[in-house]
């Protein structure tokens, strides 16, 4: 009758090992997962408030009321009669800088998308207008406060 | 590869992978030494320059990893076409799968490190790419690229975190990490030869071409056509996956994605191909053939051994000035020039802006190569002047201007060889062809353009023609010439690379005078020269005769008066005149901006303050006044231009001269000028010239044995045009109307093209053919006196009536009067006019009779009308009362004539 038992019991203990492996397995697979997830939360916190610390709310630039364009790593200034509007110098395909105007049109180094002085594209890749940003002017001081 | 296999036993490329990774790594530390994150760019160039044994690690650094990204794909395709299977694990194959990608990336962070402009924009097309992914790209973009201008992230990514992964990755699938002793040679040899000869790439940030790294060619042509770039990291993943799934299904399905892999290989390679040689400034496509290939395609390729011995002091080189952001090794050696403007001073822009050549170079004769001796020439303005960073605005537009295309020369002369129906069409120099005019203007017309090149150092004098940018921009101060000259005699004299001409806004009226002294002369004119047929022998050697260009003599007449005063041509004719304004235009007239009326005001100004400047006009005006604020300036009334040296206050207009400073009051016109109504259509050189050339009787031939020259090849040729001269004169210019849509004006005109042809010297089949022509042209005489010409110069001078010289009188007979003109010139066989005249006495000519089709004679009622005037001056004073009168009431004094007064009957 031990004989039995013994084996029922065995296979019990088996069945108890495999369980508790399988349990380990999937604690040790939630555990890391709950690890990653929390890694990734943290990253994630951590570069939103670098981000905040690093990230340059506005530039001021020295304004010049007789230039066409303005050219600035960031934004471009454009003055058509006195009509200012500031846009970013990346280009809405794939954000390379604006950097020079050919023929009065603003020309993208690296694709050669064309716009027009209202930031409107002429010339694909681009197909959206350059992004408009808010400024102030101070011509007292002939500066341009731009929020990027 | 099979037939490197016959030769060298390689079980796979991945012992010379491994072997190129380990240099890779070793060379990247070495370079870390010189390398500076904060100054990337800058520390590049320095050690380019002047550290040689750095630039043989950097370049070691670029080749291994070239060969490394090649050899790994290679690796790949070699287990690809392996008969037997390879079997890894998933999670090792799917690390190898993304190692792929992490190879791209370790090699794209080495790009960006550069720094220079292609690293910069490639900085912000990743950006873009990568923030947008949904929902974790900016995490990711942040994380893997940090803040734009800083690379220290990137930097730690390029030689730890990337670099670490694919080293685990190599122990991980290969289980050793040291390659075989025999491939570690081979890669380090092949590696080093390379570094040797070909530098690795940096940009100028200068050149316009802007490109990713080579492998990042064929991705950037997809980029150039996708509207919506954030499917390429799509092709990115499903290209990984393929990768991935290879050892993972079938057979058949295996096979089909090998295939798949290695077509979008091919054609990958195909598009980079296409990038790397058919691609130039803001991705425009460019053929090897297209002016400046290699500059626009190729320049960033430097195939020469690395100089290991410096002929300056590293030291110098530390104290250098950073110029774009670099060093350059030209100012180093030149480190003492003189003569520059402040804006050209080398401290800033240094030589390799105007001049090119190699600023990275070491090496005396390797950076000279490629070099433009004499930038500014058209040809080369672009990369010169025209730099982005300097004056592209002009050089784009200069070629539109007059002085570039020359279309009025063209365009009559074409016209009087009839191959053409009228004279105002738009041409251009740059495309003459090879008819008889054309051929006619290559011998005797076409050296005077702004494309025409300089090719010698030295001054601009009366024997320059063209240079571009220089023609008028160049100055030799007494050192630059004295060494200049020094130079032409003793070749090993190098005393003028110290004393260097400068580039400057003082343009002189010598400038213009080289061109300006011909044709039409207004630059002789303007000083009071008139050009003679004297020979040199023949001329009276007294100051009212000058020799020009040791050949041509001329004699004194009168000088204008604003030359008089000191005013150069430059204080009227702004930079949109001189330098074009965009617009395409036939005849100079058209193009000129200035009227007399813009500065002697009839009414009231037109001006503008400041701030309404355009940009270029604001530029020079700062540049010559210092600063502009609370200025004001008076403004064209023709195209809007303002006149930056002039300005208006307390009801008077003023004129500072642009080169002397000298101030002038600038008076308007006298009341004569405006009373009554009878000379409303004349304009103010109808009055004021005081003297115009004229030239008659010429005629031209084609003299197949004459030594001629071709001017738009500079080249000598046996056959030429030769133009046999009449006679030159001096005096008042006849009168003629301007007729257009903007009204009609009475204008001074002169013999433009009183001339014969024999176009069958030319073209035989023409046989004995003779082209005759009685053209008068519109003048800007430039002779302004400041009183007008004189009642009787016009209403009772033939010459102002067309007629030509001789007597003009008035005679009365038994109560009638008449007219009676005898020439001074025999009637001319061709037509039957007076050689000189434009017209008949009292008659008219149809058609096109001048070099403008909206320039015409008076008419036959007009000369009436002037004569009868004429009649009445034949008696009456210029000055006397009823002429003044007649002025205001002529036909209430026409009602009220005495007996004595006889007017014509025509």
């Amino acid at each position: 009758m031990l004989f039995p038992i013994n084996l029922i019991s065995l296979h019990t203990n088996k069945t108890k090992l495999a369980e508790e492996k399988h349990n380990r397995r999937n604690f040790i697979k939630l555990a890391g997962a709950g690890i990653l997830l929390g890694t990734a939360f943290l990253w994630e916190k951590l570069v939103r408030s670098q981000k905040l610390l690093s990230q340059i709310q506005s530039i001021t630039i020295p304004f010049n009321p007789n230039q066409e364009f303005t050219f600035h790593r960031d934004v471009i200034v454009a003055n058509k009669n006195n009509n200012i509007v500031v846009y970013s110098s990346k280009c809405t395909h794939l954000g390379c800088t604006i950097g020079h105007a050919v023929n009065g049109e603003l020309v993208c180094p690296c694709h050669g998308s064309k716009f027009d002085i209202e930031g409107n594209p002429l010339n694909g890749p681009a197909v959206r207008p350059l992004k408009k940003l808010a400024f102030q002017l101070d011509k007292n001081k002939q500066q341009i406060t731009i929020d990027l | 590869m099979s037939w490197l296999k016959k030769i060298w036993n390689l079980t796979t490329f991945g012992q010379l992978t491994i072997a190129l990774f380990i240099i890779c790594v070793v060379s990247g530390i070495y370079l870390a030494i010189p390398y500076d994150v904060a100054r990337p760019y800058e520390s590049i160039s320095l050690l380019m320059i002047a550290n040689p044994v750095a630039s043989l690690f950097r370049n070691i650094h670029y080749w291994t990893a070239q060969l490394f990204l090649i050899l790994s794909l290679v690796h790949i395709y070699d287990h690809f076409s392996k008969k037997e299977d390879i079997r890894l694990k998933m999670g090792l194959w799917a690390r190898l799968s993304i190692g792929v990608l992490i190879i791209f990336l370790a090699m794209l962070t080495g790009f960006l490190l550069k720094g220079d402009a292609d690293s910069l924009q490639a900085w912000r097309i990743l950006e873009s790419l990568t923030s947008g992914v949904p929902l974790i790209g900016g995490l990711i973009s942040y994380s893997f690229l940090g803040n734009e201008g800083d690379l220290q992230l990137i930097y730690v990514h390029h030689i730890a975190t990337f670099t670490i992964f694919i080293a685990v990755i190599i122990l991980e699938h290969h289980r050793k990490f040291w390659p075989r002793w025999g491939e570690f040679v081979v890669a380090t040899s092949v590696a080093i030869l390379l570094s040797y000869l070909i530098t690795a790439p940096l940009h100028d940030n200068l050149n316009p071409t802007v490109k990713g790294p080579w492998y990042f060619l064929g991705l950037q042509e997809i980029l150039h056509w996708l509207t919506t770039p954030g499917l390429s990291l799509l092709m990115i993943i499903f290209l990984i996956v393929l990768v991935f799934l290879v050892p993972f299904v079938s057979k058949k399905k295996a096979f089909i994605t090998k295939r798949t892999l290695l077509i979008l290989t091919i054609a990958y390679l195909f598009l980079t191909v296409i990038g790397v040689f058919f691609r130039g400034p803001n991705w425009t496509w460019i053929w090897p053939w297209e002016k400046e290939y290699n500059y626009k395609t190729l320049s960033q390729l430097k195939v020469s051994p690395l100089n290991f011995q410096l002929d300056f002091q590293p030291k110098t080189a530390t104290s250098s000035p950073i110029i774009n952001g670099h060093k350059e090794s030209c100012v180093i050696c030149h480190d003492e020039v003189n003569g520059f403007t402040e804006s050209h001073n080398p401290e800033s822009i240094g030589c390799f802006s105007c001049h090119g050549g190699h600023p990275f170079e070491s090496d005396k004769d390797l950076s000279h190569r490629d070099m433009l001796l004499i930038p500014g020439n058209l040809t080369n303005a672009e990369r010169s002047c025209g730099t982005v960073n300097c004056h592209p605005q002009i050089t784009e537009r200069i070629n539109t201007g007059l002085m570039a295309t020359l279309s009025g020369m063209i365009s009559v002369d074409r016209f009087v060889f009839n191959e053409q129906d009228n004279p105002d069409l738009l041409t251009d120099i740059h495309h003459l062809g090879n008819t008889a005019a054309d051929e006619h203007l290559r011998n005797l017309c076409v050296r005077c353009h702004l494309g025409n090149p300089k090719t010698e150092t030295g001054p601009i004098t009366e024997k320059s023609r063209g240079g571009g940018c220089l023609s008028c921009h160049l100055n030799y101060d007494e050192f630059a010439s004295t060494a200049n000259f020094e130079k032409q005699w003793n070749i090993n004299d190098t005393t003028y690379l110290q004393y260097h001409p400068s580039i400057s806004l003082q343009v002189s009226n010598e400038h213009c005078f080289g061109c300006h002294s011909r044709s039409g002369r207004i630059s002789t004119n303007y000083e009071g020269w008139h050009e003679t047929i004297l020979t040199v022998e023949e001329a009276p050697k007294n100051s009212q005769y000058r020799i020009v260009e040791e050949t041509r003599v001329f004699r004194y007449i009168q000088e204008d008066v604003h030359h008089q005063l000191g005013i150069n041509c430059i204080d009227c004719h702004n930079s949109y005149e001189l330098m074009g304004d965009g617009t395409f235009y036939t005849h100079q007239e058209s193009q000129v901006n200035i009227q007399c009326e813009d500065c002697h005001l009839t009414g009231d100004p037109k001006i503008v303050d400041h701030t309404q400047l355009d940009q270029e006009s604001a530029i020079i005006a700062s540049l010559r006044f210092s600063s502009i604020t609370g200025r004001n300036y008076l403004v064209t009334e023709k195209m809007n231009r303002p006149l930056i040296n002039t300005y208006y206050k307390d009801d008077t207009a003023f004129m500072i001269s642009k080169n002397s400073g000298k101030k002038f009051a600038m008076k308007r016109p006298a009341e004569v000028c405006s009373r009554g109504n009878a000379h409303d259509n004349l304009s103010c050189s109808s009055c004021h010239t005081s003297w115009a050339p004229s030239c008659i009787g010429c005629h031209n031939k084609y003299e197949p044995n004459e030594p001629g020259y071709n001017m738009l090849t500079n080249i000598e040729e046996l056959g030429s045009w030769v133009e046999y001269v009449g006679e030159y004169s001096a005096h008042l210019p006849a009168l003629g109307f301007r007729e257009s849509d903007n009204g009609k004006s009475v204008i001074p005109v002169i013999p433009g093209m009183v001339l014969t042809i024999d176009v069958g010297s030319s073209d035989k089949s023409l046989h004995d053919s003779l082209i005759f022509h009685r053209l008068f042209a519109p003048a800007a005489p430039h002779t302004t006196q400041t009183i007008g010409r004189d009642c009787k110069s016009c209403h009772n001078n033939p010459v102002a009536l067309g007629f030509g010289e001789g007597q003009l009188v008035y005679k009365t007979n038994n109560g009638k009067g008449k007219w009676i003109f005898t020439p001074k010139y025999q009637n001319n066989v061709h037509d039957g006019l007076p050689e000189d005249s434009w017209i008949g006495f009292m008659q008219e000519r149809a058609g096109i009779v001048s070099t403008r089709s909206d320039v015409r004679p008076f008419s036959l009622e007009e000369q009436q009308k002037i004569l009868k005037v004429g009649a009445c001056l034949s008696c009456h004073d210029d000055d006397s009362q009823v002429m003044k009168r007649s002025l205001v009431e002529y036909d209430v004094l026409l009602k009220g004539l005495t007996s004595k007064c006889i007017l014509p009957e025509y």
